[in-house]
């Protein structure tokens, strides 16, 4: 054949070849942190703000977070909440009033000092920006008072206990414009140099003030590399770090055992499946949407996803209180699908457009389901939208009815998902982030009452009630949440993956040799 | 000459403002909004809406239209919805990566394909000119990204002689060894239909009188392929080249995209894909005015070449 | 010269035994269409190495990949046909309009041709189909949406070589016979015009045919392809670019498949320049 499919053979032949399928590296063997060197990661998306109020992106917030410290943070690795900048917080009996105590003697890395001031005019500036995604979350706001430099009280208009959560995000961080009129903030790094699309560069700031918890001199985050060749060069050690493996690389280091060691899973705070407008018929009808998550074989979509996913039975992913781990998935029951769709009347089965964005993962998810769906009559035709116009069209009442759905929890609370996704009051005209239009003022009732509840146990109980009618009512066609699944080099320690997505880079250390 | 220059430079002006109303009625015309995709699925309706006003696009495509042109006139091209940066400034930084990408391609494809096709033409029908000819078909039939994918795999991932992608700011030497690959891929269709054209051009000429006519003097080989054959074909193989820098512009966007160049190719693909519109129409614009620039510069330097022309 | 011709042969022989399996491959193989993530797939969802059942191995969603790549010759080829049309009728139309006209009509009509050329073929169809494709579409009006871009963003390069070739010929002795006979513009373009553009249109067709086959190709790797669950060419390499390492025949197959293709219509379109 031609001379480059000639290179292709030989390319194949070499990959079966070579006897190393190992790492090349090594870790020294320390059992302290050492201190010092570079992280080298990188990101397929790009960052596009150093913004705390403007990034709504995750990988913004992967240079952000290093950049500011907020008041409380997730432990590394947990969904525990630890003091950063407030040396201790407090929520009133009520659960609509949160003081907070900064810390002593902290200061931003040019010396100034950071107040809690600085905490109020973050929080403001959200709320004021015009194109800041932020606002929302303070909706429910009714006072900031920083009544002395140390001091911070927040008034909520309306109980919530999982507002605290609120406070680990970057746009709650102080931060104050530095001398070249960019924002800094008080955390572990400062920004060294920022090429657009290309690269972040992070040094160790001088002045952090807990300097013990810091040990790599800087982090490079590599923007808009391809995740096939992230993992070349993961191999060639030029990156310490693949954050986001493809299913294709998972899958080839599941079957090498000397890579191991040094693959990192952790649950994420996400929910995946498709939504249905049960408004709209045939999905007002709850024996259909029951049908189609009989129909659905949860197990293909965890064999495209790799094994990288757990399979879903709601919306609440494992790890966040209040799910109730015993309630079991919906089966893969055909039989069961075909009696409650003749029951609905549809009998002679059903026509639906399955609306999904364009990428490798939506589309084969969708192929997926709508071979499912043929095994029980349902015929399916697939439409796919640019990520864009999907996000733009499934908000709208009139929109696809039968969508791909994928959501991310801001915090590990239910809130986060159950709040956001199905209560009443999440229903809007235009951009709705209740994209089923799901209305169920028993589940409003009990979401309501949850987050007033300040005892954790009794919320949890609530929450369990609330699950329990969300999987009856089937308001999405429930799939599965996903796995973060990365690959470390032998040497890199204390980077772990995180629930909510973001890591701390202040807690990786690098076990090299000097020099290596 | 000045005039014709002139007028070309009016045409020019003329192209710019085509390109830019054509490109902001095509993205008129989709119906995704781009603050949707800029906030995020977690921000509210309010959120959206106070975006939405904030970059004037309630009001009417005239009203954006002729908002946006008055700007432009004034050299402001808006800013990204991505990045919030000035979309000028934003070119002024991709434009310099795709420069010198387009240029070495170019090198290279003259390098590669001219000698080629000379050597084909002089050997005309026998077995270098078929191995030429047939080598040029497949280099023109793979496509880039096959080529590029095929280069980063063995030239760059299994030997390690170079980067696997990336700009190279490591000196001039470390941008050169980031360059070769996407150059290389970026080049290889080219090549060939340099080496075609150059092969026609001098076969063509060394079957003319006039080269019959300096052999008869005693020219040597090597003068008469240079001056006689090659110096006549030489404007139509400028002709090409500055046909082609459209063509170089074009690739350069699957090219960029695979060895993760800070180009203005790149920087296209990410910016329709987030509907980021000031960012697509300032980089329309930019390679439109460079592509209609080369093919005056193309015009002037084949005229210069062969006086005929003028 | 016998080395064009024998080119042509070879080259015609390809084109047909392509045509060949794109009508009776589908007849012979498995369901290109039909996943099986039970048993077509390892247990952790990695595509299958070729094998007895499935000669070219399977992707990652269980189909049989031999019947992939011969649907694809089916759906590549006709997309690549179909944009050729579109490009060819348009560009022949406004070619020999302007070519024959002369003129005003001339100079207008190849201003508006580089107007469009302004753009460059790929950053057009890009554009084009991000705008298309945004409007959400299903299989049919996906694939509909890389013809229509394929055509439009390809006629204005035909118009050109085309309004060439007419110019020359409607200077020509013959043409200028044939008007002082009387004959009609019509009959002069039907009669004298269109047979002799036809030589270098096939030509041209052919050469376009090969470029747009890449095009499609250059459109999937962006995402921007035909919809899924379609089987051409160009998509099936975008699907298998993440298995490039573990499933090398995902992508060799379809690349394999469009190199043959491409260099076919290609070789075609050389062998009949030279004799033109």
């Amino acid at each position: 054949m031609t001379r480059a499919w000639l290179a292709v053979a030989v390319a194949g032949a070499c990959t079966a070849c070579s006897a190393d399928h190992g790492p090349r590296f090594h870790a020294a063997g320390s059992r302290t942190p050492r201190a010092g060197g570079v992280l080298h990661v990188a990101t397929e998306q790009h960052v596009s703000t150093l913004d705390p109020a403007l990034a709504a992106d995750e990988v913004s917030l992967y240079a952000i977070h290093a950049m500011f410290d907020t008041l409380v943070d997730y432990a590394p690795g947990s969904t525990a909440l630890v003091p950063r900048l407030a040396a201790r917080w407090d929520m009133s009996a009520d659960a609509r009033r949160f003081t907070f105590t900064l810390r002593d003697g902290v200061t931003y890395a040019d010396g100034a000092p950071v107040v809690a001031a600085d905490v109020a005019a973050s929080l403001d500036r959200a709320r004021t920006l015009p194109d800041s995604p932020y606002g929302s979350y303070l909706a429910d706001v009714s006072s900031i008072a920083a009544p002395d430099a140390r001091t911070l009280a927040i008034e909520l208009a309306h109980p919530d206990a999982a507002f605290i959560y609120t406070l680990t995000m970057s746009f709650t961080a102080p931060a104050h414009r530095a001398g070249d009129g960019a924002l800094a903030g008080a955390g572990p790094f400062t920004l060294a140099a920022w090429e657009p699309g290309v690269r972040v560069v992070l040094a160790r700031n001088p002045r952090y003030y807990d300097a013990a918890r810091v040990h790599v001199a800087g982090v490079e985050l590599r923007e808009n590399v391809p995740a096939d060749v992230q993992f070349l060069a993961f191999e060639r050690g030029e990156l310490d770090a693949v954050d986001h493996l493809a299913a294709p690389d998972y899958q080839w280091l599941a079957g090498e055992p000397a890579w191991q060691p040094y693959l990192r899973g952790a649950s994420t705070l996400s929910a995946f499946g498709w939504r249905m407008n049960v408004r709209v018929p045939p999905f007002d009808d709850v024996r259909v949407r029951r049908a189609l998550n009989y129909a659905d074989d949860k197990a293909h979509a965890l064999r495209i996803l790799g094994g990288t996913a757990e399979i879903a039975h709601g919306l609440l992913p494992p790890g966040v209180p209040g799910r109730d781990d015993a309630l079991a998935p919906y089966p893969h029951d055909a039989a069961a699908a075909r009696r409650l769709l003749a029951e609905a009347g549809h009998a002679d089965g059903l026509d639906v457009e399955l609306v999904t964005y364009a990428g490798d993962e939506p589309e084969r998810l969708a192929q997926s389901l709508q071979a499912d769906l043929a095994e029980v009559g349902v015929r399916a035709r697939i439409v796919t939208m640019s990520f864009a116009a999907y996000q733009t069209a499934i908000g709208k009442p009139d929109g696809p009815p039968l969508s791909l759905a994928a959501w991310g929890g801001d915090s590990p609370d239910p809130t986060s998902f159950l709040d956001a996704k199905l209560a009443t009051s999440a229903i809007g005209s235009d951009a709705s982030a209740n994209d089923s239009f799901y209305s169920n003022p028993a589940l409003d009732d009990l979401l309501d009452r949850a987050r007033a509840e300040r005892d954790p146990a009794r919320r949890a109980e609530l929450y369990r009630r609330a699950e329990r009618i969300v999987f009856d009512d089937a308001p999405w066609i429930f799939e599965y949440h996903r796995r973060a699944i990365e690959v470390v080099q032998p040497y890199l320690m204390g980077y772990d993956p995180h629930p909510v997505g973001i890591h701390d880079y202040a807690s990786a250390w690098l076990d090299r040799e000097a020099g290596e | 000459m000045i005039r014709v220059v002139a007028r070309r430079l009016a045409w020019t002006a003329l192209v710019a403002w085509f390109v830019v109303t054509a490109t902001f009625a095509l993205l008129a015309a989709i119906p995704d909004d781009p603050m949707r995709a800029l906030l995020g699925p977690h921000a509210s309706e309010q959120s959206i809406a106070a975006a939405r006003a904030h970059y004037c696009l309630d009001d009417g495509v005239v009203a954006r239209y002729g908002c946006f042109v008055g700007d432009a006139l004034r050299g402001d091209l808006g800013e990204s919805y991505r990045s919030k940066r000035a979309v000028t400034d934003v070119l002024a930084d991709r434009w310099w990566p795709t420069a010198q990408l387009a240029f070495a391609a170019l090198a290279l494809q003259l390098a590669i394909g001219v000698p080629l096709g000379v050597i084909a033409a002089r050997r005309r029908g026998r077995w270098p000119d078929r191995a030429i000819t047939i080598g040029a078909l497949i280099a023109a039939s793979a496509p880039a990204f096959v080529v590029g994918s095929l280069l980063l795999d063995v030239v760059a991932f299994r030997t390690g002689w170079l980067p696997l992608g990336g700009y190279g700011d490591a000196g001039v030497l470390d941008r050169l060894r980031h360059l070769a690959l996407p150059a290389l891929t970026l080049a290889a269709g080219g090549a060939a239909a340099y080496a075609r054209l150059a092969r026609a051009e001098v076969a063509a000429a060394l079957a003319s009188d006039h080269v019959r006519t300096a052999r008869a003097k005693g020219a040597g080989e090597r003068a008469v392929v240079l001056h006689h054959a090659l110096r006549p074909g030489a404007a139509p193989l400028i002709a090409l080249a500055g046909v082609d820098l459209g063509a170089l512009l074009g690739g350069a966007i699957l090219v960029e995209w695979i060895f993760q160049w800070p180009g203005l190719g790149r920087e296209l693909l990410l910016a329709v894909l987030d509907v980021d519109l000031p960012v697509i129409i300032g980089i329309v614009l930019v390679s439109a005015i460079a592509i209609a620039l080369a093919n005056l510069v193309a015009d002037v330097v084949a005229a210069w070449l062969d006086p005929r022309l003028r | 010269m016998a080395a064009p011709r024998r080119a042509a042969t070879a080259a015609i022989l390809v084109i047909a035994s392509l045509i060949a399996i794109a009508i009776v491959g589908p007849v012979v193989t498995a369901d290109p269409l039909r996943g099986d993530l039970d048993a077509g797939v390892s247990a952790i969802g990695a595509p299958l190495p070729p094998s007895g059942s499935a000669p070219l191995g399977t992707d990652a969603l269980g189909r049989d990949e031999l019947a992939r790549v011969v649907a694809g010759a089916g759906s590549s080829l006709a997309i690549a046909a179909l944009a050729t049309a579109i490009a060819m009728a348009i560009g022949l139309a406004v070619g020999v309009a302007a070519g024959y006209a002369g003129g005003r009509v001339d100079g207008a009509l190849m201003r508006s041709v580089d107007l469009v050329l302004a753009f460059p073929f790929l950053l057009l169809a890009i554009l084009l189909a991000a705008l298309m494709r945004a409007r959400g579409s299903g299989e049919v009006g996906g694939t509909a949406v890389v013809v229509v871009t394929l055509g439009v963003a390809s006629w204005p390069a035909v118009a050109r070589v085309i309004r060439a070739k007419t110019a020359i010929l409607a200077r020509g002795d013959m043409v200028t016979a044939a008007r002082a006979l009387g004959a009609s513009p019509w009959r002069i373009a039907v009669r004298h015009l269109a047979p002799n553009v036809a030589t270098a249109a096939v030509a041209l067709g052919a050469l376009l045919f090969a470029q747009t086959l890449l095009a499609e190709a250059a459109l999937s790797y962006v995402g921007l392809g035909p919809p899924p669950p379609a089987a051409s060419w160009g998509r099936m390499i975008y699907e298998a670019r993440a298995y490039y390492r573990t499933a090398p025949w995902l992508i060799a197959a379809p690349g394999v498949a469009i190199v043959v293709a491409v260099l076919a219509f290609a070789a075609l379109a050389h062998a009949l320049e030279e004799r033109a």
